[in-house]
């Protein structure tokens, strides 16, 4: 009986051990976080494309809902190409209203935000809300545009617009080496497998386009 | 004036960084003129006020705590914050009252990002200037925002360095930058932190070296992509084994790892040596050379399992200078080592094929585990999964003891996360959930040991009876 009872006890734990679900791992959550971040943007704005800031206009408005007093600003563009414009009323114009300013040598600067100065070109990737936040992701839904290439917000060069984002090559920068001893296998230093040239605008509004489309992904 | 203290201050920085990392960070450019930074008048940092919703003992409050030593621990660089007043009900001072208000707020203070468009925000700084001088400087960290621990200590530190100036950070490694929702941050400084602390708030010092191992690395290192404004960095893989399972490692199996060693100071260190041990083994040596100040590089480094390796339950640990024979201070950075936690775990039978177990005693078998005493074992596992373990298990030095028996096997106290003890040593207790049998569940405990135990024993109790019969 004793000998029943520990065979049982052994073939509960083996099935246990079995049956035990896999802890989730971190490449796992990652993917869940980011998997169709930039494609959903994209569905769910009201515009996509290349704009051109015309006009800003910061006037006094209060952060959160009793807050200290602050400064927003309506930002209107001229819309030079749409990706996608599913405004309520669509037009040349795209006006939308953005957290923090910038008026008379006084600024109420907001991080994350993007803050836009006329004259200055984007591809944007926005809604018409009222919340202060109408691009995406703060400022991963506003692309700067200089001498035809997309950069990021920050001014990096972006190498890629994918349903997950914008990706980004940093420049590279010498570092230290490994060197192995005591018979112990050489060291692989990493280095980054892509090219520093940017997208052109126009491939970065095709691949915007992709992504707008139904079921398209880059 | 301001013009004046941009342009000293990156003189100050360009003098002090080597050329290969001069530029490597960014100020905060003004508002009105963005050829300036925004500057505290005189460039002075203002205190702290807490607000009340940082409570003395939660976890947002020892985010904050944290954040305030990490920055203020930079060796060769001004102590720029202190705590004027807690408590605070106030989402922020009066204009032109030198206090900077750090809080955690759900939407009272601060208009948030829905988080129906796109991933909503962990924190802002916001900032009133007038001619780019700051009049009023609040952060906040969003009290909706799905933060553990480490996301506070994270969250809280990467908002400070906005509120000292520093912009975020996409291209290097760096607190600021972001990784992945559910990627354990980074919870100390990198090598360019420091090197911007010392570029605009640089003090006279004696130079020194501060080395330092971590798991993070730049996303397009570990085969990934740089997502501006959702992640720049990640967390390095689990080691992996080859050509059997980091469950059952033996003589000449390769145990291959990616680390990112640096030298956060600002003294080069021309050689420096890295370890890779296993208990008391040996699997690699290496120099790594030009170690020049405030820099850093991500290498995968593959070890071999010496000739002489005793299977049992090892720490399997990197070290960059193990045996302490360069002089270093303690600055902000991450420590010298990475220690995987229990990488070999060694449940009866240990070390020996399962097959060749007396099948016929059983329970003398298990008779180990159930009398192991673990008030040795068990309590460095203890104290580092609740962060105070300073004194758990030294720094430099490999376990000089092969611990043999297992004090507790349940997979349920297997850490699932990144656990950093208080000495800093970054410690991971995931390489038996993911570089060993499979990731989770029971198959952690021994690997194939286990189950070929159990199968052996069977047989062997069918054997036994049979011949009772």
């Amino acid at each position: 009986m004793r000998h029943l009872t520990l065979l049982t006890t052994l073939l509960l734990t083996l099935a246990a051990c079995q049956d035990a679900p896999p802890a989730p791992r971190p490449e796992t959550q990652r993917q869940a976080a980011r998997a169709g971040a930039l494609a959903d943007a994209c569905a769910a704005a009201d515009f996509v494309g290349l704009v051109e800031v015309t006009h800003v206009r910061a006037y006094p408005r209060r952060l959160g809902t009793d807050g200290l007093e602050g400064l927003w600003s309506e930002v209107t563009f001229e819309v030079i190409e749409a990706v996608a414009d599913r405004r309520k009323a669509p037009g040349p114009e795209l006006t939308l209203q953005v957290i923090g300013g910038a008026k008379e040598g006084r600024a109420v600067q907001v991080g994350h935000a993007p803050s836009f100065r006329e004259g200055e070109r984007a591809v944007l990737i926005a809604r018409e809300r009222g919340d202060g936040w109408p691009v995406w992701g703060g400022t991963r839904g506003a692309l700067r545009v200089e001498q035809g290439r997309a950069l990021s917000w920050s001014g990096a060069p972006v190498i890629g617009l994918t349903a997950g984002g914008l990706q980004l090559a940093p420049k590279p920068a010498p570092s230290p080496r490994a060197v192995a001893v005591a018979g112990s296998r050489p060291a692989e230093r990493l280095s980054p497998q892509h090219t520093l040239e940017p997208m052109t605008v126009a491939e970065a509004l095709a691949a915007l386009r992709r992504l707008t489309s139904p079921g398209g992904t880059p | 004036m301001s013009a004046l203290r941009w342009t000293i201050a990156l003189a100050a920085g360009a003098a002090l960084l080597a050329p290969d990392v001069a530029g490597a960070w960014e100020t905060i450019a003004c508002a009105t003129d963005p050829q300036y930074r925004i500057a505290y008048p005189d460039d002075r940092v203002w205190p702290l006020v807490l607000q009340h919703s940082l409570p003395p003992g939660s976890d947002a409050r020892r985010g904050v705590d944290a954040a305030v030593a990490s920055w203020n621990a930079v060796p060769g660089a001004l102590d720029v914050f202190t705590v004027a007043r807690d408590g605070d009900g106030q989402c922020g001072a009066a204009l032109g009252v030198p206090e900077l208000t750090v809080g955690l707020d759900q939407g009272v203070c601060m208009s948030w990002a829905g988080n129906a468009w796109g991933p909503s925000q962990s924190g802002t700084t916001v900032f009133w200037q007038e001619d780019c001088a700051l009049t009023r400087v609040v952060t906040y960290v969003n009290g909706d925002w799905p933060l553990d621990a480490d996301g506070y200590v994270n969250t809280f530190t990467h908002e400070l360095g906005h509120a000292i100036y520093y912009a975020h950070n996409w291209e290097r490694l760096s607190v600021m930058g972001y990784t992945w929702l559910g990627v354990p941050p980074m919870t100390t400084l990198a090598a360019n932190d420091h090197a911007y602390m010392r570029g605009v708030f640089g003090h006279p010092h004696d130079l020194a070296a501060d080395l330092f191992v971590h798991r993070h690395a730049q996303l397009d290192l570990l085969g990934d992509v740089i997502v501006e404004g959702s992640a720049s960095y990640g967390l390095a893989p689990p080691p992996t084994c080859s050509p059997g399972s980091c469950a059952r490692l033996a003589p000449g199996d390769t145990v291959s790892l990616i680390v990112t060693v640096g030298n956060a100071g600002d003294l080069a260190v021309a050689q420096a040596p890295l370890t890779m041990t296993l208990g008391p083994h040996t699997l690699g040596a290496w120099t790594i050379d030009d170690l020049t100040p405030e820099s850093n590089a991500t290498f995968r480094f593959t070890g071999v399992v010496p000739a002489d390796y005793a299977p049992g339950e090892h720490d399997l640990r990197v070290a960059i200078d193990p045996d302490d024979t360069i002089f270093e201070v303690e600055g902000a950075a991450a420590d010298n080592a990475v220690v995987f936690e229990r990488f070999t775990r060694c449940d009866a039978p240990c070390g020996e094929d399962a097959g060749a177990v007396d099948t016929a005693t059983p329970e003398a078998d298990t008779a180990p585990e159930a009398d192991a005493t673990p008030e040795v074992d068990a309590a460095p596992e203890a104290d580092a999964a609740s962060g105070g373990g300073a004194d758990a298990v030294t720094a430099d030095a490999p376990p000089s003891v092969d611990l043999g028996v297992t004090p507790d096997t349940s997979p349920g106290d297997m850490p699932a996360d990144q656990l950093t003890g208080g000495d800093g040593v970054e410690r991971e207790g995931e390489a038996m959930g993911e570089a060993g049998a499979g990731g989770g569940g029971c198959a952690q405990v021994g690997g194939r040991g286990v189950s070929a135990w159990l199968v052996a024993a069977l047989l062997g109790w069918l054997g036994w009876v049979g011949r009772r019969r």
